[in-house]
């Protein structure tokens, strides 16, 4: 950021007399060697590295003033990144490639499967709700029987079709605190459901 | 294709000769129609990225939002409104699953067949079926609160356009017992009359709902939104009700009506020692599960808000206050006359005599008005009043149940001499049943004043349970004046008594008749009004356990308490005592004196 903003302020003179091309890539250098890296970099530029390897290379050269003698070797940095990236691509990219091709499909799977179960699951709550929701009605249901049959007016009429008759004064059997016992109420015997509709 | 035109330049495919072609045209004109070209297609293209930057940036969220409402569907679920038991928890009221048959007809392919399919199942007659599948609109209501079998049928046929709402339905399974307490729903399912309609609010529960993202053909996605917010149900209300002694009481009631004179039979059963009310109806009743077929008229609760004059039972307010003062004991004699001045009128006994020396007791026990109104005399009318409000008449007792009323009682600064003399006997004075049976309870229970009560609790869905607030209770009469009064409204149910058929075999019974003349709501005056005769009483008389309270409209006899009510006031309380396994009394009935020794 640093060297485009300053390239800026200098490029008037190179916006007039040079067309946009190389504009862009003047702000990379530096102002102080202007006359020899110009020839330089184009030639480095278009024949050998990427980017990113020129400009580590050219902002590294900068600050030590006594460099540009070095600076005469770039036919053996070129030559090396040619061989490099021709073996890389062979030999160690390959695997990377391929682990991320992996990763990809095993993810897509993953979810895949994720999503099955997930929606196998979300069946199988729907079709349980459904069998709860008919328990639930069955248990309801039931009760409601249950119910209905319990209901007094049911029972008396259930009580009288099975012969039973509404039972007279009870009598009681009280223990006193000395051990006897004592007989309250006069018991009666109930008097037979034939008779009762007979008298009825 | 032309080969006039210069390499680069604007080329048409148009015929060379027309104007459109700009074979014509100079360099310039050419340059400034490029130009406006130029503009028109920028133009364009503005006004397309701006409406799509309108559509997906400005108005996005709202076109998604719709996009999903277009699929998410709200289903209302509805609250199971809580049950009404009876102390024992066997239900009253109690609410039950089942569903509305509604149809979308836009979506029924054929209605005739679907109305043939439907018209067994929902036991709606076929054509109507068929012309409610062929009308107009997106929503019919086929059938309403149709069992969960029946639904699941009709689901089984597979019949498009026909769904299923949820639409409870409310039971009474024990019919017209009970129904005046617990009163019923509307069609809405808002209670409208008894502890329906007073535990509105705890009894009908907050409604759910349930949003689903659907397909497009209304089925629910598997794994798309399905969140739901559960309803909570109602509330349980358990009544202090006993449903078996409610369905005798009932019974005995209806017995009652069929006589031929009695037009209502009212009773209410009170537990002596809690307040507690154990059965209250009355006939005509009314099933709440089929109240649009009563007559609306019969739809209420009389024994709570329906006020008549008690008549003699009211004696027993008149003496427990002439005792309290210290103005007389159970054996006090007086000289009683068979009638007595009372302002512009004169007031008789039932049957007019010559004057008689007799005890309290006697008084009581020939439920004499001459000798009732000389015991007033002693206490005064401010007392007495006092005593009346003290014993719970002139104001509501505060029953769980609507529309209760407080009674008729004036201030005694308003009585006049007539007045007067027609309080101490239960005229001019109005009360109703419930607050007829308040007064014995109070008697029989060493003078404390139970405020009656008929909800014992209310249970939260999660089984919380929170009982009813306590009753307020308060003194009225010494434990000495109510063992004096017992013992006095014993001597009723004996010989030489007004109510001998109020014995019940076994137990020693304490009891009072009560035969008034009956306001007619005709003309608003006592004739042709009939009398309204009761029995209240207790059982037993050496250690009261229940109270019960009979009233009967008689508008065309004039037979007295004693001979109508009291029997009806036996049998129920005959019930209560031997379902309840109260042991019967060990002593026997004391020797009243009723008369002084000529």
């Amino acid at each position: 950021m640093n060297s485009r903003a300053t390239a800026r302020t200098t490029a008037p003179s190179a916006r007039t007399s040079t067309p946009r091309t190389p504009r862009t890539s003047t702000p990379r250098t530096p102002r102080t060697t202007t006359p020899r890296t110009t020839t330089q970099r184009t030639t480095t530029q278009r024949t050998t590295t990427p980017r990113g390897t020129a400009r580590t290379g050219t902002r590294s050269t900068p600050r030590p003033t006594p460099r540009p003698e070095l600076r005469l070797v770039p036919g053996v940095t070129a030559a090396r990144p040619r061989r490099r990236p021709t073996s890389f691509l062979r030999n160690r990219r390959a695997p990377f490639v391929l682990l991320i091709v992996a990763l990809l499909i095993g993810t897509t799977l993953g979810l895949l499967v994720l999503n099955t179960a997930i929606a196998v699951d979300s069946l199988k709550a729907t079709q349980l709700r459904a069998d709860n929701a008919h328990r639930a009605q069955e248990v309801q249901r039931l009760e409601r029987q249950v119910v209905s049959s319990n209901t007094p007016a049911e029972v008396a009429r259930a009580a009288v079709a099975a012969g039973l008759v509404p039972a007279g004064p009870a009598a009681y059997l009280v223990i006193e605190p000395d051990g006897g016992s004592v007989l309250r109420g006069t018991p009666e015997p109930a008097t037979a459901p034939g008779h009762a509709a007979g008298g009825n | 294709m032309p080969n006039t035109v210069r390499p680069g330049a604007f080329t048409s495919r148009r015929v060379p000769g027309s104007r459109r072609s700009g074979a014509g045209l100079s360099v310039d004109q050419r340059v400034l129609r490029n130009r406006w070209g130029l503009v028109l297609m920028i133009t364009l293209l503005v006004l397309v990225v701006g409406r799509l930057a309108v559509l997906q940036g400005v108005d996005g969220a709202a076109y998604a939002n719709a996009a999903e409402q277009d699929r998410l569907r709200t289903y209302p679920i509805a609250a199971l409104r809580g049950a009404v038991l009876d102390r024992d928890g066997n239900p009253f009221a109690y609410t039950v699953e089942a569903s509305r048959v509604v149809a979308d007809p836009t979506l029924v392919k054929d209605p005739d067949r679907t109305a043939g399919a439907l018209t067994t199942l929902l036991d709606v007659p076929e054509a109507e079926l068929s012309t409610k599948l062929s009308q107009a609109g997106r929503y019919v209501v086929l059938a309403a609160q149709v069992s969960p079998q029946t639904t699941d049928a009709i689901d089984k046929l597979g019949l498009p356009g026909i769904s299923f709402e949820d639409d409870p339905v409310r039971l009474y399974p024990a019919g017209t017992v009970g129904g005046q307490v617990v009163g019923f729903v509307g069609r809405d399912g808002a209670g409208l009359a008894g502890i329906e309609q007073a535990f509105q609010d705890k009894l009908a529960g907050t409604p759910g709902h349930r949003r689903v993202e659907v397909g497009s053909g209304g089925n629910p996605i598997p794994s798309g939104i399905d969140e739901s917010t559960p309803a909570i149900d109602g509330n349980t209300v358990k009544l202090t009700l006993d449903q078996d002694l409610q369905y005798v009481t009932e019974r005995r009631l209806g017995e009652a009506c069929k006589d031929g004179a009695t037009t209502r039979a009212s009773a209410v059963v009170l537990d002596v020692h809690t307040g507690h009310v154990v059965a209250m109806g009355s006939c005509p009743g009314y099933d709440p599960g089929n109240y649009s077929k009563t007559d609306p008229n019969l739809l209420g609760n009389p024994l709570v808000s329906d006020v008549f004059e008690p008549g003699s039972v009211m004696k027993a307010v008149t003496l427990s206050a002439a005792l309290e003062e210290g103005k007389a004991t159970p054996d006090t004699l007086l000289t009683v006359n068979g009638h007595i001045d009372a302002g512009d009128r004169v007031v008789t006994d039932a049957h007019d005599h010559q004057p008689i020396e007799w005890t309290v007791t006697g008084i009581l026990a020939h439920s004499s008005n001459v000798g009732a109104i000389m015991l007033a005399r002693e206490v005064g009318n401010e007392k007495l009043e006092q005593y009346l409000r003290a014993f719970g008449l002139g104001s509501t007792t505060g029953i769980e149940l609507p529309g209760e009323s407080a009674g008729i009682l004036q201030k005694s600064a308003d009585w006049t001499a007539s007045r007067a003399a027609n309080v101490p006997i239960g005229q001019g004075v109005s009360v109703t049943t419930l607050q007829m049976a308040s007064i014995y309870q109070t008697i029989a229970n060493n003078g404390v004043r139970i405020e009656p009560r008929i909800v014992e609790s209310v249970t939260a869905p999660g089984g919380k349970v929170t009982a009813a607030p306590a009753p307020k209770s308060t003194r009225v009469i010494s434990q000495a004046t109510a063992a004096q009064m017992a013992y006095m409204l014993e001597a009723v149910v004996g010989p030489g008594g007004t109510a001998p058929l109020g014995q019940i075999e076994g137990f020693r019974v304490a009891g009072k008749t009560g035969t008034a003349q009956r306001a007619n709501p005709a003309c608003n005056c006592y004739t042709g009004g009939g009398y309204v005769t009761t029995f209240v009483g207790f059982a037993p008389a050496d250690d009261p356990q229940y109270v019960v309270a009979v009233d009967l409209e008689r508008p065309s006899s004039d037979a007295e308490g004693g001979q109508v009510a009291a029997p009806v006031f036996a049998d129920i309380m005959r019930y209560a005592l031997t379902a309840d396994g109260v042991v019967p009394s060990g002593t026997p009935r004391p020797d009243f004196v009723l008369a002084g020794t000529p």
